[in-house]
């Protein structure tokens, strides 16, 4: 099946993308390779979503929501265009959505559990970093500041910031998720990344980003 | 942003990915050149290391299971919500006495209007025709029955007053015979 995807991509004169053509399996209601995606990108969603909400419990549950989203809309994809970025485009206006939702409604959580999920397993998380104490201590201090930092940029410069930090992404790719032009989302990255430079400015000169992970 | 040619393609490669030998001798040049860049571009590189450092949030392990799990709950949902849209959901056994019900209810509803309304309206619309038609008859009258002049009926009197039955004439009968 995935074989007769990729040669009806190639006729289609497009450049073979696994995703795409994973995502035409999905259209057929192929579970499996919805897993796959899932999987494949469940880590990048996670980390945008968790750095625009600022929220780990509510990221979890909206990078669900984000999946969810993209298979309900699995009709709607177009191979056309890439898998990543509409991905990317759906977790960004999900999050978007939340944070206008959390503004109307502060004092609501996401984190009591509707009555419909009950049924559904707790979060189950393992730390895979291991990090000594003062090695710990120093990274610590620096990721809250990072994290300090990248949280006070304005939304799209924060947004174009971290999809940079994505190989699969284009330039050409971030401004269709940031729906610009490129031009401006380089200078949204520059502009974020000079705000970043400035309030950072004592631990990248001192080198504490030296420290091994 | 500087505005040099070169500097700045090389500082957009750098965000992405890192610089090939011959990208980093052709920084190296331009630094030459341009010494002031160099503690700017030393942040920019620690920069962008920092920010490939930076660390990724835990995801659960049950994460994908998890979606897949609301996935099916959703294809689920979107089933019943499509049967629904035939009329087979009328035949479920929680709508049917509903539906009968409500067809009595709106039947008797009906009936009691066409009585309490609509009966009294059209009798009262049908009086109003024959009324119509009766004066429409009677404005036709002076046209049909036309009167005869009133010089004409000058001697009408005296006429009406002679005998309107014939007298014979004995006396021609007599010659006659």
């Amino acid at each position: 099946m995935a074989g007769l995807v990729f040669g009806k991509l190639d006729m289609m004169s497009f450049e073979p993308d696994p995703d795409a053509a994973l995502m035409l399996l999905v259209k057929q209601g192929d579970h499996t390779a919805f897993a796959q995606l899932v999987d494949k990108y469940k880590q990048p969603v996670m980390n945008l979503v968790c750095r625009m909400l600022r929220d780990a419990t509510e990221a979890e549950d909206l990078a669900q929501t984000v999946f969810v989203q993209v298979h309900k809309s699995a009709h709607r994809y177009q191979v056309s265009s890439k898998f990543s970025t509409w991905l990317f485009t759906i977790a960004r206006n999900l999050s978007l959505n939340e944070i206008r939702r959390r503004s109307r409604h502060p004092t609501d959580s996401m984190d009591q559990p509707h009555p419909e999920q009950a049924d559904q397993p707790q979060h189950q998380y393992e730390d895979t970093r291991t990090f000594g104490p003062t090695e710990m201590l120093l990274q610590g201090e620096l990721e809250n500041k990072i994290e300090e930092a990248l949280s006070e940029l304005p939304e799209n410069q924060r947004t174009a910031i971290l999809l940079c930090r994505q190989d699969e992404l284009s330039y050409e790719d971030i401004a269709k998720v940031l729906d610009c032009s490129l031009s401006a989302t380089k200078s949204l990255i520059h502009r974020g990344r000079e705000t970043l430079k400035q309030k950072l400015k004592p631990y990248l000169r001192t080198g504490v980003w030296k420290q091994p992970k | 942003m500087t505005d040099d040619p070169l500097s700045n393609p090389i500082r957009e490669l750098s965000w992405r990915r890192k610089l090939s030998s011959a990208d980093q001798a052709r920084l190296r040049a331009w630094l030459a050149d341009h010494p002031d860049a160099q503690l700017d571009w030393n942040s920019e590189t620690a920069l962008t290391k920092v920010l490939e450092q930076m660390p990724e949030f835990p995801v659960a392990s049950n994460f994908t299971a998890r979606v897949l799990q609301n996935v099916e709950r959703e294809e689920t949902r979107e089933a019943k919500r499509a049967s629904r849209s035939g009329w087979g959901w009328l035949w479920h056994r929680r709508w049917l006495p509903r539906l009968a019900l409500a067809v009595v209810v709106l039947s008797a509803g009906f009936f009691a209007y066409e009585r309490a309304v609509v009966e009294p309206r059209m009798m009262k619309e049908q009086d109003l025709r024959v009324r119509i038609a009766r004066a429409q008859s009677l404005a036709e009258m002076p046209s049909v029955a036309s009167v005869p002049d009133v010089d004409s009926l000058k001697d009408f009197d005296a006429i009406y007053a002679l005998d309107p039955t014939p007298v014979a004439d004995e006396q021609l009968v007599l010659l006659f015979k």
